[in-house]
């Protein structure tokens, strides 16, 4: 046999070798997409507006600590109208030199009097933008640490254009509550209570906002409850918790609660405004709704602090994660949510599975009747196709996963591989037809093919290009399998039935072609 | 050698032309006056937004006693139907509602309330808000723009070796839809495809590309016809059906670019008058082949119309009317338009040439 045949068939071995070790047991080796796996996928927007005018108030806050401090008589200070700055109202017409000293700390822009009390301080664009982007940093980190604590094999966490994360977690039992996990703000503050709010409609006193408890009603749905007006400004915040722990409740059985323990600052704080506060209600606020306000009965010094409520042991562990893992920079909107349940992506599969060998047994059959043995050679051809199809799928460095559309993407690359073998088939026929001898024939028809192959398969190779770039989830998967497999097909039409016919002609002299 | 059609048909296919493009007239009339009268496509959540349920009921299901249920949480205008089979139910609810993550667990509970003996299981949520769908319908829509974009230079550059003018032709598309999206940032996707397509149009007409002109408008004609379909069938318009629309354009160019290749090369040597008959020959000549793949092309998308379940199957529905469309295209629409334009006399009347002909050698010796 001569030796360019031989290496032309080393090639075709490797090929089923190296996609044969990548590809099988394909149960094992090939990713399914999360429609075949069942999961969870969501979309964020991570609202970055909400984190600047959040850090500006945290700002705010310091800053006219440190101006009292300083002795100057500073009335308010708090974010302007739209959020690009500070604005500061004094009592009367302050030191300036002292206010900039004070203030070169704090803000980053230059200040401008506005009126004699008055001075404000715009941040530049670059600062407001860092905040932006350290917002969406953050969510990222935090998001990721919740879902880890939440134990889901593989998830995906990533960011997505300017405000967008991507959450995928694949193989999930309970959506809901993961879905809970990830949209939670989570922002803990202890605020004072001033009174019960008898009337909501009333006034809220000057320094003093109005809040709800949350309850829970007879089906355990949570609604609103008694409305309170608590003090504005928060004494205690999350990002002093040390630690959460959900544990269980010793007095009502099967139901747990959460224990809190605060740093050292905190610690001192709440020591602090234990001591100054008996007799007074410390509303615990988890994202604007009061948990529990429990009356202080004296000094706490050990920093320790309980939320109780009727919560259950999934919801009071997954609480203790997200005060843990701290507070989302700002709130999250999930704006996109697919959940697909296991059984639904088992049965796409069977289906989609079942198509496949139906799809390729009519193939196969037809070839074989219709082209006798050279239809054996496109089976054999076939079958070579969706190995490699497999193989490359699998391939760890690809990433590709497979999808319900990326089956039916397969399913069409059987029927269009035909396609090739047919062209060459075909002209084969021409040649003999005009009495050509065989082996001419069959040198000439995958000559005469080739350019054509090529043309036709490059118009869908466009289109599956085109998918690939603006699909999302399961189209994309669609066209990976589509570009694939028609490469693939280009390859064993032209290059492993050619090898095989060669193979054929070297091994005795043919005068009748099977075709 | 078993043959599906005899190797010295001599069918004329270009006679027929005129009734063709009645014929298509005709179905592209009725798919759109479909769409009008619905009051547009039946756009699936992707596009409009909205949440869908799937939900398996233990034993069968009842519509209307679920529409009811629906109606007390005030979500009325929902659509509720069979998929597949009777225990399985499809709810489709406009809005985004406001507990996005207890939609569908509010539903259940609700149903299972209704029907306490049953078990329900939700099979699939999906929630798809307001931003996102808009997104959505801007990338389905530029994936097509930027298709026809990729087709047009092909097939420019293929056929008519004009490849200058092609990627001039890109270029010049490619700066006057971004110089739209920069000046005038308003202005619908849908504009600037149109404004490719007539500008490709105008540009082939003007450089008397006829080949690449006739397999555009044969593409068209098959978008066409398989989106009146969907609209007729009221099957709801998703990202999986765009996808399917942009694989039938690759596939239905296959054929075309098959069938023009033989004309090509069946034209060598030929004199001009001689066109339309050409054309049919080539027709002839290349028909085995297109019957024998879109023949098992179709076979293999039946099976996943039949076998493939409730969640493909207005996938598959999509790629087996746009394979018989496309087929049918290639051979009734994009050759005689070039016989059309060619203005040659056609070719009367139907003959079956039998096998082994000195005529039939002679034609085929001069390839």
């Amino acid at each position: 046999m001569k030796r360019a045949l031989l290496i032309k068939l080393g090639v075709v071995a490797a090929v089923i070798i190296i996609c044969a070790i990548f590809a099988l047991p394909p149960k094992d080796k090939i990713r399914l997409g999360l429609d075949l796996q069942g999961g969870l996928h969501l979309v964020l927007r991570v609202e970055v507006d909400k984190a600047v005018q959040r850090t500006l108030e945290r700002t705010a806050e310091s800053l006219r600590t440190e101006l009292r401090g300083r002795g100057l008589n500073v009335t308010t200070v708090e974010p302007d109208e739209s959020n690009t700055g500070i604005r500061m109202l004094f009592g009367a017409a302050p030191d300036m030199a002292l206010v900039e000293e004070v203030a070169r700390d704090y803000l980053p822009g230059d200040i401008v009097t506005q009126s004699p009390e008055v001075l404000v301080s715009a941040y530049p664009a670059a600062e407001l933008q860092q905040i932006r982007t350290s917002a969406i940093n953050q969510a990222l980190e935090k998001i990721r640490n919740r879902v880890d604590a939440f134990g889901v094999s593989e998830p995906s966490i990533i960011r997505q254009g300017t405000n967008r994360i991507v959450v995928q977690l694949p193989g999930l039992d309970d959506p809901k509550r993961a879905i809970e996990l990830i949209g939670r703000t989570a922002q803990l503050e202890f605020k004072l209570v001033e009174s019960q709010a008898a009337n909501p409609n009333a006034q809220a006193p000057s320094g003093t906002e109005l809040l709800y408890s949350k309850d829970k009603n007879d089906q355990r749905q949570l609604m609103q409850g008694q409305g309170y007006f608590v003090r504005k400004r928060a004494l205690l915040t999350g990002d002093m918790l040390a630690d959460a722990r959900a544990l269980p409740d010793q007095m009502n059985f099967g139901q747990y609660y959460v224990q809190m323990r605060l740093n050292n600052r905190g610690k001192r704080i709440f020591a602090r405004v234990t001591e100054e506060n008996v007799g007074r209600a410390l509303a615990i606020v988890l994202d604007n709704a009061i948990f529990s306000a429990p009356v202080i009965q004296g000094p706490i010094p050990g920093g320790e602090a309980q939320i109780t409520g009727t919560f259950t042991p999934e919801e009071a562990r997954d609480l203790a994660i997200v005060l843990r893992e701290g507070a989302l920079p700002a709130p999250v909107e999930i704006i996109e949510n697919r959940t697909i349940g296991p059984s639904l992506g088992s049965d796409s599969i069977s289906q989609g599975v079942r198509s496949v060998i139906l799809g390729g047994a009519l193939v196969f059959v037809c070839m074989l009747i219709y082209y006798r043995w050279s239809g054996l050679i496109a089976d054999v051809a076939l079958g070579l196709n969706l190995l490699i199809i497999m193989g490359v799928m699998a391939m760890p460095y690809l990433g590709a996963s497979l999808t319900l559309p990326g089956i039916a993407g397969i399913i069409l690359t059987i029927g269009m591989s035909v396609d090739a073998n047919v062209l060459i088939f075909e002209r084969i026929r021409e040649e003999l037809r005009l009495g050509k001898a065989v082996r001419q024939s069959v040198e000439t028809g995958f000559e005469k093919a080739f350019v054509t192959i090529v043309d036709a398969n490059v118009t869908t190779l466009i289109a599956a290009l085109v998918l690939f770039q603006f699909g999302s989830g399961p189209v994309k998967g669609f066209a990976v399998t589509l570009a694939i497999g028609i490469a693939a097909s280009m390859f064993t039409a032209i290059f492993v039935s050619r090898v095989i016919f060669e193979t054929m002609f070297s091994l005795r002299r043919l005068v009748k072609l099977s075709i | 050698m078993l043959t599906i059609i005899p190797p010295g048909l001599h069918f004329d296919f270009v006679a027929w032309a005129k009734q063709a493009i009645i014929l298509s007239a005709l179905v592209i009339v009725i798919g759109l006056v479909s769409i009008v009268v619905r009051g547009g496509l039946n756009l699936g959540i992707d596009f409009s937004g909205g949440t869908l349920l799937q939900l398996r009921f233990s034993e069968s299901a009842e519509i209307n006693a679920i529409r009811d249920v629906l109606g007390k949480l005030k979500l009325g205008n929902s659509v509720v139907q069979h998929f597949g089979e009777d225990r399985e139910v499809l709810i489709r609810v406009p809005e985004v509602a406001t507990e996005q993550a207890d939609i569908g667990s509010q539903v259940q509970e609700a149903l299972k309330a209704k029907f306490p003996g049953q078990t329900i299981e939700l099979r699939r949520a999906e929630v798809v808000g307001p931003q996102v769908s808009a997104d959505l319908r801007r990338q389905a829509l530029f994936a097509l723009f930027y298709a026809i974009l990729g087709i047009v230079i092909y097939i420019s550059g293929r056929f008519e070796a004009k490849w200058f003018a092609a990627v001039g032709l890109a270029v010049v598309l490619f700066v006057v839809t971004y110089a739209i999206t920069q000046w005038l940032p308003r202005v619908a996707p849908t504009i600037l495809i149109i404004v490719a397509l007539l500008g490709a149009i105008v540009f082939c007409l003007f450089l008397q590309l006829q080949y690449a002109l006739a397999a555009i408008l044969a593409l068209f004609h098959d978008v066409l016809i398989t989106v009146g379909f969907f609209s007729l069938l009221d099957k709801p318009f998703n990202l999986p059906i765009v996808a399917a629309l942009l694989t039938i354009v690759g596939y239905s160019l296959n054929d075309t670019i098959i069938v023009f290749d033989r004309i090509r090369e069946n034209m060598h040597g030929q004199r001009r008058e001689q066109f339309a008959e050409t054309v049919n020959l080539s027709i002839n000549q290349t028909l085995s082949r297109t019957v024998l793949t879109s023949g098992t092309t179709l076979l293999v998308v039946a099976a996943l119309f039949v076998f493939g379940g409730e969640v493909i199957h207005d996938f598959a529905f999509a790629l087996l009317i746009g394979i018989v469309v496309g087929t049918y295209s290639s051979i009734f629409v994009a050759s005689p338009l070039l016989v059309f334009w060619n203005g040659s006399a056609r070719v009367q009347g139907l003959s079956l040439v039998p096998r082994g002909t000195s005529d039939n050698r002679r034609r085929a010796q001069r390839t």
